[in-house]
């Protein structure tokens, strides 16, 4: 139960996680139990620690690992549909591809316009409170560059293995330090408004996929495996999820 | 009526309580069973709010007690529930 306890942030343990174990002590520990702790966990992880601003930014990021899947799996889907089929797919995947390039273009311009006001915090000693998950982040990235420049030389499926699960590694480690480093300025209200952009588009791309699939699916029913299926689902349904859940809390 | 924060409140109104005490009380007058990290989430949301305060701990088990605001807040939303539940049996009452 202690490591379901890790889900909670460190300051929500320090204060509440004596008492919550000397509770779970008390209770039959169900599969119930535990699911209800560790959603309140994440929950608490992300709801109370970060502006719903930067639980969008979250969003994005989990969205962005179900967008990456959907680019993969998507490939050559072409060649499987008859040409008289191809419409309703083609649009489709163009609008998950416009609603990706728009969502993009928001989380660019909003870390465009906490730019100076990062910098500034830097030059007044943000450097060592954020030097652990820049650098985490960056030798993340460096590893998955390694990665794939070995792929790249001989096409091998254990370095295509590391590249893909450091990639995703290096997304959230990356959006870790991005966040840290948001949490100590100002949001500004522009913030919130590309925070509003970014989630509309997650919920475009999720409807846009879908029909995509559906449509894919009636003339070549085995071109989306169920594996394949259920990693883009997950992603991009938690990611909207919480995405959803950061608007909420915006308007409120 | 499931609100876990105003069913805190509610089972707070008759004096302090720790979490264990907290859910076998909602239990026993609402009937609504909450999750332990359901319960301990909306503690910390009251207790942000400055609704409920912390006792001392005896052993890890910390009794919370109601503040003033909290009683306050309380008697708000109860007056409010009770204003819909007057409306709602005039209405249902005309209705049938």
């Amino acid at each position: 139960m202690k490591l379901i306890l890790l889900l909670y942030p460190r300051r929500w343990r320090e204060r509440y996680g004596g008492e919550l174990l000397a509770l779970l002590e008390a209770e039959p520990l169900t599969w119930r139990v535990r699911a209800n702790v560790a959603a309140a966990g994440l929950q608490e992880r992300l709801h109370v620690s970060q502006p719903p601003q930067l639980r969008v930014l979250w969003a994005w990021s989990v969205f962005v690992v179900g967008g990456m899947a959907f680019q993969k799996t998507s490939e050559h889907w072409q060649a499987v549909v008859p040409a008289r089929d191809h419409m309703l797919p083609t649009v489709a995947f163009d609008v998950v591809q416009a609603a990706a390039a728009i969502g993009s273009a928001a989380v660019l311009v909003g870390v465009a316009l906490a730019l100076p006001s990062f910098l500034l915090d830097l030059r007044n000693g943000a450097w060592s409170t954020l030097r652990r998950p820049i650098l985490l982040a960056s030798i993340a990235t460096a590893v998955d560059a390694g990665a794939l420049v070995a792929v790249a030389l001989d096409h091998d499926v254990v370095a295509a293995s590391f590249f893909v699960v450091f990639a995703v590694f290096a997304l959230f480690a990356w959006t870790r330090a991005a966040v840290l480093a948001a949490r100590r300025l100002e949001q500004l209200r522009a913030h919130a408004y590309l925070a509003l952009t970014v989630a509309t588009t997650m919920v475009v791309m999720l409807v846009a996929a879908a029909v995509w699939f559906a449509s894919v699916n009636t003339d070549a029913p085995s071109f989306v495996g169920p594996a394949q299926l259920a990693v883009i689902a997950m992603f991009m349904l938690a990611g909207t999820a919480l995405a959803a859940g950061g608007v909420k809390s915006l308007r409120a | 009526m499931n609100d876990p924060g105003l069913l805190i409140l509610t089972s707070l109104s008759s004096g302090p309580k720790h979490g264990h005490a907290l859910l076998l009380d909602i239990d026993a007058f609402a009937g609504v069973r909450l999750g332990p990290g359901t319960l301990y989430g909306a503690i910390t949301r009251l207790e942000e709010r400055g609704l409920i305060e912390p006792l001392d701990a005896d052993d890890r088990r910390r009794p919370y007690r109601l503040t003033a605001a909290g009683t306050a807040a309380l008697a708000d939303s109860l007056a409010g529930m009770r204003r819909i539940v007057e409306i709602g049996t005039t209405r249902l009452a005309a209705a049938t």
